[in-house]
């Protein structure tokens, strides 16, 4: 061997050497300590989180010239500099260690001693002098989440759209994948917007979206088959809008809107969507029937949804009777927009009979917020105990009210509450619960008040949440640096298979028209 | 000849850089700074990632980073200059141009500058990112994978076919992901240049075959393997800009059309061997060199002859080539005084020079478009000289010269419903063409000024975040920090001062159709506070716009409340002095109007009846000479809301 493959053989025995050493900071051996928690982002003090979920990344959220952070369960530790970005093997072994641990945090304030959790340290330098920050701790349930979450990436425009997808993204690590983008079926001017997907009791066989413009359709997987149906009829409003699958038979209950928005000069919120008209049909997957199960023209209907035992069907409804001195019906609604106030309804089903029942009153706004409020997204949980609301003042579109608020209401002793443990001083939308009933994912504003980002709660036996956590990303700054929002955050059991150019195909066929009946065939 | 032939080889195509640097800076240096501005580069994996979704995204993240130093516009058009030159020594390499004919790689060049120069109103709506160098680098990698190409068939003599085909398959299978089109085009001339290069046909067919059915079969298998993002439509033209609005627009593509044929033609022209090369038969000393030459002997004074008249006939062929492209590319140069105004102006605002936008306003010799008087208004409003001389300047509203429909709304919707106190409609209008357009550091700007505006502090950090990482914007953000979390700066920013005196709108429902100017000065007429003179000044002005007697006389009345002991402005002298003769007012003698604006109105008054039932250009003039400078003229013969 000569000099020169001596000094390469060298290089390359130092090389990952190097590089070990470099991905292995050490902490900081001086340092004052702090009685002032971290201010990291996302915000990760004192959250609880499932035993399955991603490692947890993130930031120092303030200026500092180095940080230092470290994660201790038991004997297991693993520290990062600059960012905390810990690899899955290691966060893995950490969540084992605690769960099986269960040790006594150093300070008992920070949560309950024997519960399972992991220790966060974070030191940062400003002007060459350390500071370790008050320690907080990061409970660990046993619950496990859905491993899959399926959401719409859509930018936080009003009117325009380009690029939209409806995404999947694996909670146990950081892999995303596209379900449907809609620049396979758009082009410049006939673009293709896509909303609305759904699924079977967290099936991923079992889904639905809507395409709207170019090649529009709504698009229903069930077990492998494909279908696209046109449900646009003369005896409906419009084609099946915001759906709710039945719990187990072929049947889809939709709403159906003529959906409007305007723009405020002045008010923080922007935007009002509003429906000059809605009505709730439902569908039958096998014979393509449709019909109108709520359609009084004093009344809006809106966001159906089923109970887990598929015997009942909640959805919103506003009192809205329509000021003949005005011909067009959303200049009515526009003057009278402050004024809508959905209250949340029930009405029963016979599976056997497709038969529904009348309606019935669950959540009167009125008695809940001074001036009254619009209760919209009715969800029961798995068990069929509670029921979770988005709450705002007025308006059947709470995304963009920065008011919105999440609401439960124990089906048992009929107590109604804000959630106060889950609530941010912004915009709480959308929310689902996990297939097990012990968590919850809901669509939140609170970073930014624009961007829609995916919380997750855990519920415990009393009914309390606890704090909620952000969606992990590998970067934890990438939510920071993203332009678009996670809309309409749905669990899975596994994920999605089809494949994008799957649904394109379909798409660029002819839909199957619905046939409208009275009654639904049994 | 020996005069000719001692030319240094390369002066011609650095000539003619020097002279497209110099036209680029002095021609158009507020139009290279709006290119950055429309531009967005992100130091960051989540930029590049969202680059990459597409066929050629590596193509337009150099683009991207390129396009930004126009930002100090002599940087950029160095850096232009610079991919140009590497490009034009590459097609010389390349295609072993001699001497003689080393003029026509500047065509190439002439090409790509048009493709940037013959923009005009497209530099808001165009959606490819990086474009002005999209094309430049595209075409110099797709040239340099032609001269690998041609040193594979020169050096490689171990199964050459085969090595040939994988080259042409690696080419379409590597350059489409990361160069698109240009990766394509690549192939396609690789498998045409093959039947000059190599005399085998067999063996050319089968390169041949293998080009073109790498170029018509791996763009459909990316598109279903790959790419999610991409209509099947579009995946052979990636990163080609789509001239599209509700028409394709076909004339635009022109210069690449005749890029290509450029290559065509170069592909096609018999080829000088390497032997030749090695013995210098067709050398700089020799004449040109192949596409463009002949075999020429050197032996005898007749063949001397021959030789220089050959010579003089090729350079004076390839000059003529030149002068042709340079014709092509000078009439293709998008000047129009309007749309140079209004991006003069924009780029005057973004520093806060008023009087440089009153300057620019000064130039105007054609009709000007909405949003250049709106700018002028706004820099007049600054400057508290809008009520004295607003009409001053050349008025009018003609529409932008662009074969396409485009408003005020594209160009300055943004700005002006942000210097007017709309943040909500400027935010709306940046997040609506961010999501359409591409995401540009004029629309972060302006999403963290609203921001600022509206007290969403968290959200202005977001985007002050986002320009922080680019190269030339982070100090801009910097400064805004400041105003994002103390009021009191805010109030007393420069910037910002004015604007917040602006906010003072009613609260409506509504929409502005796309009508900028239409929906702001209905907004300001119809808004209900009286609190802040700054405001009730422009409510007032806005009625001059409007044309609005009623509103005139509710806003005069604040107006005059809130400025008790303040001459009315000579424009609104001149209104209250028209409506109120129109209005039959009593008590006119009282009202505070300077004695010259009486008598002006009388004579306009008697010239306009006179001139009632002339032709309406003939009336024009002849108001316009005696009256342009006054609101009569305006009043009369301006038709503000027809075209904003």
């Amino acid at each position: 061997m000569d000099i020169h493959n001596k000094s390469r053989l060298f290089l390359l025995l130092l090389l990952p050497a190097i590089l070990l050493v470099s991905c292995s900071p050490s902490l900081p051996k001086d340092y004052d300590d702090s009685n002032v928690l971290p201010r990291i982002y996302p915000d990760y003090v004192g959250v609880t989180i499932p035993v399955n979920i991603a490692p947890l990344t993130f930031e120092l959220d303030e200026k500092a010239d180095a940080m230092v952070a470290r994660y201790t369960s038991g004997d297991c530790e693993i520290v990062c500099a600059g960012k905390m970005q810990p690899k899955l093997a290691a966060w893995r072994k950490l969540i084992a260690v605690a769960l099986n641990a269960k040790t006594s945090t150093p300070d008992s304030s920070l949560s309950t001693p024997d519960s399972p959790h992991i220790q966060v340290d974070v030191f940062a330098r400003h002007d060459g002098c350390w500071t370790h920050y008050h320690p907080f701790t990061i409970n660990v349930s046993s619950d496990s989440i859905d491993p899959w979450l399926s959401y719409r990436l859509i930018p936080p425009s009003y009117v325009s759209y380009e690029a939209l997808t409806i995404s999947q993204r694996c909670l146990e690590n950081y892999d995303e994948r596209v379900i449907y983008d809609n620049m396979l079926c758009g082009l410049e001017v006939n673009g293709q917007c896509i909303n609305c997907h759904s699924y079977q009791q967290y099936n991923p066989q079992r889904m639905q979206f809507h395409a709207r413009q170019n090649y529009g359709g709504t698009v229903i997987a069930y077990d492998g088959e494909l279908k696209k149906v046109n449900m646009k009829n003369d005896s409906i409003i419009s084609a099946g809008v915001y759906p709710a699958w039945h719990p187990w038979m072929k049947l889809i209950v939709y709403s159906t809107n003529h959906t409007y928005q305007n723009f405020f000069t002045v008010c923080r919120d922007k935007i009002e969507v509003y429906d000059s008209e809605s009505d709730l049909i439902a569908y039958d997957i096998n014979t393509d029937e449709v019909t109108n199960i709520e359609n009084r023209s004093d009344e809006l209907e809106v966001f159906p949804a089923w109970a887990p035992d598929g015997r009942t069907l909640y959805f919103s409804s506003a009192r809205f009777v329509r000021n003949d001195s005005i011909k067009d019906a959303t200049t009515d609604v526009v003057a009278r927009y402050d004024s809508l106030h959905y209250n949340i309804f029930c009405k029963s089903f016979d599976p056997k009979t497709k038969k529904f029942g009348p309606r019935r009153l669950v959540i009167v706004t009125d008695s809940l917020l001074v001036g009254g409020g619009s209760a919209l997204l009715p969800r029961i949980s798995p068990d069929g105990r509670y029921l979770l609301f988005s709450m705002a003042p007025y308006g059947v579109f709470h995304i963009w009210h920065h008011a919105a608020d999440l609401w439960m209401k124990d089906l048992q002793t009929g107590a109604v509450r804000p959630l106060d443990e889950v609530n941010s001083p912004d915009t709480e939308s959308y929310h689902t619960w996990s297939s097990n009933g012990k968590w919850i994912v809901f669509s939140s504003r609170r970073d930014d008040g624009t961007f829609t980002r995916p919380f997750f709660s855990h519920i415990d036996e009393e009914g309390v949440f606890s704090k909620p956590f952000e969606l992990p990303c590998a970067d934890p700054d990438y939510h920071r640096q993203f332009m678009k929002c996670y809309n309409i955050p749905e669990f899975l059991r596994s994920p999605v298979t089809y494949r994008p150019h799957d649904f394109a195909r379909l798409l660029k066929g002819e839909g199957v028209p619905v046939k409208y009946v009275q009654r639904l065939s049994e | 000849m020996k005069r000719i032939t001692s030319i240094p080889s390369f002066a011609t195509p650095v000539l003619a850089l020097v002279i497209i640097a110099c036209l680029l800076l002095i021609l158009e240096p507020h139009f290279l700074w709006k290119l950055q501005e429309s531009n967005l580069f992100l130091n960051s994996r989540v930029f590049f990632d969202e680059l990459m979704v597409e066929p050629g995204g590596l193509l337009s993240w150099a683009g991207t980073w390129f396009t930004q130093f126009f930002f100090h516009p002599w940087v950029g058009v160095l850096m232009l200059c610079g991919w140009w030159l590497l490009l034009m020594w590459l097609v010389r390499k390349t295609f072993c141009i001699g001497c003689r004919w080393t003029p026509v790689v500047v065509v190439p060049v002439l090409f790509l500058l048009v493709t940037i120069v013959g923009m005009g109103y497209w530099i808001y709506i165009l959606k490819l990112r990086g474009h002005a160098f999209v094309g430049t680098i595209g075409t110099t990698a797709a040239v340099a994978l032609l001269w690998a190409f041609r040193s594979v068939v020169e050096r490689v003599r171990l199964r050459p076919t085969l090595v040939r085909c994988v080259f042409v398959l690696l080419t379409c299978a590597v350059g489409y992901p990361l160069l698109g089109i240009y990766g394509l085009a690549a192939a396609v001339l690789m498998s045409l240049w093959i039947w000059r290069l190599e005399p085998r046909r067999l063996s050319a067919l089968a390169v041949s075959l293998t080009g073109f059915l790498s170029v018509g079969l791996l763009p459909p298998f990316f598109y279903r393997y790959v790419y999610y993002q991409t209509n099947i439509a579009n995946i052979y033209f990636a990163k080609l800009p789509l001239y599209y609005v509700t028409e394709r627009y076909t004339s635009f593509y022109v210069p690449f059309i005749l890029l290509l044929l450029f290559f065509v033609v170069m592909v096609f022209l018999p080829q000088r061997t390497k032997g030749e090369k090695a013995n210098g038969l067709i050398g700089q000393a020799q004449g040109a060199g192949s596409p463009f030459t002949k075999r020429v002997s050197t032996n005898g004074q007749k063949a001397d002859k021959r030789l220089s008249r050959n010579a003089l006939q090729e350079t004076l062929a390839a000059v003529l080539l030149l002068i042709v492209a340079a014709v092509y590319t000078a009439c293709s140069w998008y000047r129009d005084e309007n749309f140079h105004h209004e991006v003069a102006m924009q780029r005057c605002i973004d520093r806060l020079d008023w009087e440089g936008v009153l300057k620019e306003a000064a130039k105007q010799k054609d009709e000007p478009t909405r949003a250049i008087a709106m700018m002028r208004n706004l820099a007049l409003a600054r400057l508290g000289r809008q009520g004295d001389e607003m009409c001053h300047y050349r008025n009018g509203c003609k529409k932008c010269n662009a074969p396409f429909d485009i408003r005020a709304v594209n160009s300055v919707g943004a700005l002006i419903y942000y210097h007017y106190g709309m943040p909500n409609y400027s935010y709306r209008l940046c997040m609506e063409r961010g999501v359409e357009f591409g995401w540009r550091v004029e629309q972060l700007k302006y999403l963290a000024r609203c921001s600022i505006l509206s007290g969403e502090q968290q959200l202005a950090h977001k985007y002050l975040g986002l320009l922080k990482q680019t190269l030339f914007h982070g100090t801009w953000a910097d400064s805004m920090y400041t105003l994002a979390e103390k009021r009191v700066a805010l109030v007393a920013s420069p910037e910002m001062g004015f604007i917040t005196h602006m906010m003072h709108y009613d609260e409506n429902l509504s929409s502005d159709h796309n009508l900028v100017e239409d929906f702001l000065m209905r907004q300001l007429m119809s808004a209900s506070y009286t609190g802040d003179p700054l405001f009730v000044e422009q409510a007032l002005f806005a009625t001059l716009w409007a044309k609005d007697t009623k509103e005139f006389w509710n806003h005069l009345y604040n107006y005059t409340r809130l400025y008790p002991d303040r001459q009315w402005p000579v424009h609104v002298q001149e209104a209250a002095m028209m409506f109120g003769t129109l209005d039959h007012k009593k008590q006119m003698d009282q009202w505070p109007i300077n004695s010259s604006i009486r008598e002006n109105y009388k004579r306009f008054d008697q010239m306009a009846e006179r001139l009632e039932g002339a032709d309406w250009k003939k009336a024009n003039t002849a108001l316009f000479k005696l009256f342009g400078q006054t609101y009569f003229y305006d009043c009369y013969m301006i038709n503000f809301p027809s075209q904003n």
